[in-house]
Formats: C-alpha cells, sequence, structure tokens
C-alpha cells in the first residue's frame, strides 16, 4: 500500500541574521494507511516543525527548503498552490494543536466553527452539517452534545475542548491526523481519555495518526512505530516495543535511562552531560556525538543508517550511529 | 493539638478559600475552595511527596507552607529553629516555571541571595560571595552570578531557583513542580542535583507534582490530593504500588508509563473534575467512583484500612475490606 505521508530526506531551514538554523536535517518519515506513528524528542529537536511543515502552515517566506520532499496523499506538498492546500488540509489531512484554547476561535460558538469546517469541504445543507456535527462530538463522548454546540470554548474544561478539537480533525474523514502535543495541556486522566478516543476514532475511521509528544509513556501505550529525534534528525526508528525495549542509538537510550523509575528510588539517575547543541551550527558527523559516551574517532563523518535486525516482525527498525555499524563489521 | 517540636512543619486541618464572587458591597458571595482541611506532618529527612491534578489543590498548599497565603481555617505550625533565627526563613520554595519565578531585571547574584537580602544586614560582597559558592554547588559557574536570567537555558534556570531557596539555609524546601517545565535529559540533572544536595545539607523536601514517577523516585511518604483532600496517604512505596482508594486507581491506571505496552482499550469514565466553586455533598470522588456504594453520601475521613496500619484512606468502602 502506498503511504500516506512520506517525507523524504526533507532539509530545511530558518534563515536568521547572518545564518541560518537548520531545523530539518535529512528526515526521513513514513506513514502508512491506518498506522498510529509516533514521533519522539526532547524540545529543539525539529519535531513540530515537522508537523508544521508537513501540512505547510509555515509561511513561505520564514524558512528554506535545502532538500528532500513531502509526499501527502500523493500531493508533492512542497509544491502545491494553495488551492491544492486547501482542498486538502482540514479534509484528508488534519491537524490537532497542543493548546486546544488557542485552536478554536474564542469569540464563535462550537457549532458555528465546526459547521463551518464541515461545509468548507462538503456540499450539505447547514443543517446536515449540523447534525454530522452533533454525531461527531457525541462520538467523542461528548454527552448533551447538541447543548455543546450553542457553547462558546472558554465555556469548556480542557479535556472538552481537546475533544472537541479532535472531533473537528476528524470532521470530513481524513486518511491522516496531525496530533502536535495533544495532551500536553491536559491531566493526566484527561490525557488517557483522550488518547483512547484518538485511538478508537481513527481505528474506527481507518485514519493514520502522526502522533508528536515529548512523553516516552505516551509513545510507548499508544504508538505502534515510533521515530526518535535529536537535533533535526532522525536518530533511531522502528516498532515501538522494540525500539523502547531495546534501544539501538545510544541517544534514545540515554533519555529512557533519564526517566526516574528506571533506577531504584533516591539513586543516581543516568543524565547525559552537556546540552542540546546549537542548530546555527551543528557539528559536522553525529549531532550527538559530543554528548555520547560512546563516541569514536568515525563519529566527525555523518553516521550510515544501519538496519537494526529485529526477530520480531517485518517491520524495518533504523538507526543513525557508527556502533551497530561497527558490531554488524566485527 | 500539640504542636510538636521536633517537626519542622505541621498543618493542621487547613482550609483555604479563595473570594471569586462579590455582591456591590464588596462582599464575597462565591468562594473557591482550594483546601478543605488538609493536615499533615513533615517529618524530619523523609521527603513528602504530594501529587494530583491540576485544581486538586496542590499550589494553594505548596504556597499555604511557605506562608505565602494565609488558611481561612486551621492552622500551621512550625517548629522553632536552635539557633533563634525565624522559623519562616528555614523554609525554601521552587518555583514549576523557571522562566516566570526570575526576576528579569536583576542579576543571578541579586535573585539568589533575595531571601537573605529581604532579612537585612548582609554587605553586598558578603551576598556576592553566597551566591558565586551556591552557584558552584548547583552546579553553574561563578561568573555566571552576573549575569541576567535570560542568558541562560531552562535547566540553568532551574539550578538558579534552587540557589536561591537555599541561600537562606532552610530545613525545609518545597519543590512545586520542580520538573515539568524541562525536559526528560535536564530532568535527571535536576534530580540527581536536587538529591545530592539533601545529602550533602540534610534538607526535607516536600515534592509537589501531577507526575507520578517524579514522587516515586524522591518521596518516602505521599499524600494524594483531590478536591483540596488528602484521599491517600502513606509511605511513597506501598501506596504508589498498591493504591486503595478508588481515585488513586485511576490517577496510577492513567499515567502512560514506558513498559507497560499498549494502553488497554477500556475507555475510562468521560467525567472530570468537579468545580470547587460548589463542593459536592458526602464523598468529593462519589460521581466518578466505580465503587460507590451506600454509605458514600456521608462526609468520608482519613482511617487506616483495615489490616493496614501504615496507610490512611478517605473512603467506607476501601477501608472496610480489600
Amino acid at each position: 500500500m502506498d503511504p500516506v505521508l512520506n517525507i523524504d530526506r526533507l532539509t530545511l531551514e530558518f534563515p536568521i541574521y547572518g545564518g541560518a538554523v537548520r531545523a530539518l536535517d535529512a528526515v526521513s518519515i513514513t506513514v502508512r494507511p491506518g498506522e498510529i506513528v509516533g514521533v519522539v524528542g526532547e524540545s529543539g529537536c525539529g519535531k513540530s516543525v515537522t508537523a508544521m511543515t508537513t501540512l505547510r502552515l509555515i509561511p513561505d517566506d520564514r524558512y528554506r527548503v535545502i532538500g528532500g520532499s513531502i509526499t501527502l496523499l500523493g500531493v508533492d506538498m512542497l509544491s502545491a498552490g494553495e488551492k491544492a492546500l486547501a482542498t486538502i488540509r482540514g479534509a484528508r489531512a488534519s491537524m490537532i494543536f497542543q493548546e486546544p484554547l488557542t485552536a478554536l476561535n474564542p469569540t464563535r460558538r462550537v457549532g458555528d466553527q465546526m459547521v463551518e469546517v464541515i461545509r468548507a469541504h462538503q456540499r450539505i445543507s447547514a443543517a446536515a452539517a449540523t447534525a454530522r456535527a452533533t454525531r461527531l462530538l457525541s462520538e467523542m463522548r461528548i454527552a448533551d452534545a447538541a447543548e455543546v454546540l450553542r457553547r462558546y470554548p472558554f465555556e469548556l474544561s480542557g479535556g472538552m475542548r481537546q475533544r472537541v478539537v479532535i472531533a473537528l480533525a476528524f470532521a470530513n474523514d481524513p486518511a491522516i491526523v496531525i496530533a502536535d502535543e495533544p495532551t500536553t495541556a491536559l491531566d493526566v486522566t484527561v490525557q488517557r481519555q483522550v488518547l483512547l478516543l484518538l485511538r478508537q476514532r481513527s481505528r474506527d475511521v481507518g485514519a493514520a495518526v502522526l502522533l508528536i509528544t515529548h512523553d516516552m509513556g505516551v509513545v510507548s501505550e499508544y504508538t505502534e512505530r515510533v521515530y526518535v529525534m535529536y537535533a533535526g534528525r532522525v536518530v533511531e526508528s522502528g516498532p515501538t516495543a522494540a525500539v523502547l525495549g531495546d534501544p539501538a542509538h545510544p541517544y534514545t537510550r540515554a533519555l529512557l535511562a533519564g526517566l526516574p523509575g528506571s533506577v531504584a528510588p533516591k539513586a543516581v539517575l543516568q543524565s547525559i552531560p552537556g546540552r542540546v547543541p546549537d542548530l546555527r551550527r551543528v557539528p559536522d558527523g553525529c549531532a550527538f556525538a559530543p554528548r555520547c559516551g560512546q563516541a569514536m574517532a568515525c563519529c566527525r563523518q555523518a553516521p550510515p543508517l544501519v538496519a537494526i535486525p529485529s526477530p520480531d516482525g517485518p517491520v524495518p527498525r533504523f538507526a543513525a550511529c557508527w556502533l551497530p555499524a561497527a558490531e554488524a563489521a566485527s | 493539638m500539640v504542636p510538636v517540636p521536633d517537626h519542622p512543619l505541621v498543618a493542621d486541618d487547613v482550609a483555604v478559600r479563595f473570594p471569586v464572587k462579590r455582591d456591590w458591597h464588596g462582599r464575597p458571595t462565591l468562594f473557591a475552595h482550594a483546601l478543605n482541611g488538609v493536615s499533615l506532618t513533615v517529618e524530619r529527612g523523609a521527603n513528602l511527596g504530594i501529587v494530583g491534578e491540576s485544581g486538586c489543590g496542590k499550589s494553594t498548599l505548596a504556597q499555604v507552607l511557605t506562608g505565602l497565603v494565609a488558611p481561612s481555617s486551621g492552622q500551621l505550625i512550625r517548629g522553632r529553629p536552635h539557633d533563634g533565627t525565624r522559623a519562616v526563613d528555614r523554609i525554601g520554595i521552587v518555583f514549576q516555571d523557571p522562566h516566570a519565578s526570575l526576576d528579569p531585571r536583576m542579576r543571578v547574584w541579586r535573585i539568589i541571595t533575595e531571601p537573605v537580602f529581604l532579612r537585612g544586614g548582609a554587605l553586598k560582597s558578603e551576598l556576592r560571595a553566597l551566591a558565586m559558592e551556591l552557584a558552584v554547588k548547583v552546579g553553574l559557574r561563578p561568573e555566571h552570578v552576573d549575569r541576567f536570567p535570560h542568558e541562560f537555558s531552562g535547566g540553568q534556570r532551574q539550578r538558579i531557583a534552587i540557589a536561591r531557596a537555599l541561600s537562606s539555609s532552610p530545613d525545609i524546601v518545597i519543590l512545586d513542580e520542580p520538573t515539568s517545565a524541562l525536559d526528560i535529559s535536564v530532568q535527571a540533572q535536576i534530580l540527581n542535583l536536587l538529591l545530592e544536595l539533601q545529602r550533602e545539607r540534610s534538607l526535607t523536601y516536600v515534592v509537589i507534582s501531577h507526575n507520578v514517577a517524579v514522587i516515586r523516585h524522591f518521596c518516602d511518604t505521599v499524600a494524594v490530593m483531590y478536591l483540596g483532600q488528602f484521599v491517600e496517604c502513606g509511605p511513597a512505596a506501598v501506596v504508589l504500588s498498591n493504591p486503595r482508594h478508588p481515585y488513586t486507581r485511576l490517577l496510577l491506571d492513567s499515567v502512560a508509563e514506558v513498559g507497560r505496552g499498549a494502553a488497554a482499550e477500556r475507555i475510562v469514565d468521560a467525567s472530570e473534575l468537579p468545580s470547587n466553586r460548589h463542593l459536592p455533598s458526602g464523598c468529593f470522588f462519589r460521581d466518578r467512583c466505580p465503587d460507590a456504594a451506600p454509605g458514600c453520601e456521608r462526609p468520608q475521613h482519613l482511617v487506616a484500612p483495615r489490616g493496614d496500619a501504615v496507610r490512611q484512606v478517605r473512603c467506607h468502602v476501601a477501608a472496610a475490606g480489600p
């Protein structure tokens, strides 16, 4: 099956005074139909930029594509015109943002906003659109959907708002939903409801989900495949259980070892020395090498993308690192 | 309630309510009930964790413990330090957001020594020397003390906030969500630093967090809060591995953790935290509780469950049997 989203070696810069910030460096991400794929990394690793450029949501004059391509539902997103973008965005591909209060228009009733999105892509009457909005909300387990449609966003709790935003994302039967930190602003019990509903809805309609998060726990429990990003690069990818259970890249290993709970209470946690590189001047070769405990001389050259053999299943695993390459050679 | 001198901090049935609406006389007509009868004792050397969701009153409790908010009823008893310093100086606090809690127009040495400066009587040279010493202690360089907060990353700012909390040489440091604004790798550094400082300076931490993993890593005892009350408290190892109160169970089930595999299909109840403007009658958790039974309409008290003396639960069903 053709992937719904194929980001191929995308390199992207933000020009700034006296230079450029290399936000993405040869990032390749593939999402197949119906799959829930996670993108995980710390702040500044490029995960949100990936989400935003996938739908071309960053103003065109703010960034520069150095190389690579984005193919979303068969459309080359980097060369698509406004008209083509308008038919994709909010219809076959939709987005869930982190903060539901800013994603909704505060001056308009929830129902009006939902009807607008539905009628922008479907030629149906306002009454039919309202009926559809009611059904969408009740599918998100909102009890009195008709009543909620008449409210303003500020009258709803955070969890309710995010459920409205998810209902909106599913309004026009999307093939892919890009969720950028959908539950970071929510409490844990609400987070669970929202993520379970998101997973349920995507399975019901067969939509793929690209779930962008910084929370390893969320990745572990709600995704099938995962991409780990660091300093604008994908350092490791593969089936979630395999990557988190037996990480191949030193960065993934260090991230997991730094979680409280990976050691006995009050024992010293493994922390990563140093800090994330300045994206204006990323070192040559592996971006993680200066902080890596296992760095070698060859780490000053760009690491190869090594296929990691995984005993369970045909889903490929990759790590951008010299270590597995050296192990395979010896 | 007898104040126990060796306990540096005791809260006895503390309640806090904030007026949210007033009539035209300016008299309050509606209150937000942030804390509804919280009693706790901070034991020297035993870290206390307070866990709960937003709106449960954890941060108000932090402010009460530091003396920033006065209780509406109940009282707070601070142990008397032996060396004659004021008890209120022996409590430090580290706030959640290091971007908002540092004055952008103060140099770092002024920020760090603000608690000492406010006490008065210290020379500028002494303050600077103290700031440098503390900066080194928390992993900054001595020359950093002449910079401004915007020149630092999030992790470094949190280090500055920790140095400030330590400057009045407190016995108790209250950590209000100390790492929730930080990335995982930085979080590990800060947690390590806090534990190292505790060993060095014999501190006691009160950790307030929604992050169960941090509480489990850090604390000896834990209290689970719901709508301004403790619903379960006891040794962290016991409560967090084998919760008895239905809310504690819901909370722990909801936390996404690495290594648990795909989340179970069961969608948990779609209800949410009730408003604290009008408190529910009886058990506060009753409307969301899967175990609700006759008797839940009566107010619940913290009691030790049968055959389990180390902890207390605010639930007659959990207290009655396994």
